[in-house]
């Protein structure tokens, strides 16, 4: 099991604003990663919605995920 | 110019980034601004303060009780009248600079007139409160070779990307589609504070200005805001060179569904 960090920012549910949580997955990629949360956390973001940052940076959803990375997930905000 | 105020954008002029060449061409704009809600109308007020020539203000909503706390334009007369938000707008911008024009435009935009009004404009800000209108707008401001500024706020959070076209990534380089309205959480639901608002609108018309000044907004840097805990930070969006947008120029948001 990896240990990271997910970022969250501006998801739907009980989740939104910025939220910072441990978290621990074997998932290899950022995609993966996605799918497993969408899955166990009921998130409902998809890759054509929403993009991940590793450590600060914006990657594609092939990513490779390490342990002790931080990983954002962003929706951007559409509130105006 | 009224006696007096020969002087009004001395201390706009003294900022490196702009000077007096910059003020001539800020001057010498044109804004469209989508959208007179709480980001609107704060974007507005500081750009037409800043002595920006025209504005275009597009809006179809009339003035509400919900809107007087995050909407700083409006005032309790504009929801007894039930004011269009862009002809009250357009009445108090009027006030505060009488040197510049300020075009209330009360209705939709679409895909039928955003080409219009972007083909009118430098620069258009995005006060939008919907990603479908963000998608056409970016589009229409990629096709038209014009910079945009993105903005959205969220409760006590919010983000800025000054887009660029030719210069940096667009919209769809960061997102492939609009999320559908049942993903994306409300402002209804979680409401949004009146400073963050006005904090992202200000990061906004900072970018806007450096743009019109000197071509130099912060192309593709996406900032993220949380008043919360008052920090800001910021990261570059890599460019796709794949875009359907600004890759391929296939502007599918501009055509009727």
């Amino acid at each position: 099991m990896k240990k990271i960090r997910v970022r969250y920012f501006a998801l739907v549910g009980e989740r939104r604003g910025v939220q910072t949580d441990p978290y621990e997955t074997e998932a290899a990629t950022a995609r993966q990663l996605l799918h497993e949360i969408e899955l166990n956390k009921k998130i409902p973001l998809t890759t054509n919605i929403s993009k991940a940052m590793v450590n600060g940076k914006y990657v594609e959803w092939d990513e490779p995920i390490h342990d002790g990375d931080l990983v954002t997930l962003l929706s951007p905000f559409s509130g105006g | 110019m009224p006696p007096g105020i020969q002087d009004r954008y001395a201390r706009h002029e003294k900022l490196d980034f702009i000077g007096a060449e910059g003020q001539r061409r800020i001057g010498a704009s044109t804004v469209l601004v989508v959208g007179c809600g709480s980001l609107g109308c704060a974007q507005a007020a500081l750009l037409a303060r800043a002595g920006v020539g025209r504005l275009l203000l597009a809006d179809r909503d009339v003035v509400r009780p919900a809107n007087l706390p995050t909407q700083l334009l409006y005032n309790e007369a504009d929801v007894k009248e039930r004011a269009p938000k862009a002809e009250a707008a357009a009445s108090r911008l009027r006030a505060a600079n009488s040197e510049i024009a300020v075009e209330p435009l009360a209705g939709e935009v679409s895909a039928a007139n955003i080409e219009a009004l972007a083909a009118r404009a430098d620069l258009v800000m995005d006060a939008t409160d919907n990603f479908e209108t963000r998608f056409l707008l970016n589009d229409a401001a990629v096709k038209a070779g014009k910079p945009w500024i993105y903005g959205g706020v969220l409760g006590t959070d919010g983000m800025v990307m000054a887009v660029g076209p030719g210069k940096g990534p667009c919209l769809r380089c960061l997102l492939e589609m609009p999320a559908p309205e049942n993903r994306l959480p409300p402002p209804d639901v979680f409401g949004v504070l009146n400073a963050a608002a006005a904090w992202v609108a200000a990061l906004q018309a900072a970018q806007a200005l450096k743009a019109l000044a000197r071509g130099a907004a912060d192309w593709g840097r996406m900032h993220t805001l949380d008043i919360r805990n008052g920090s800001v930070t910021a990261a570059e969006v890599p460019r796709d060179p794949a875009c359907p947008c600004c890759g391929r120029h296939e502007f599918k948001f501009l055509k009727p569904a």
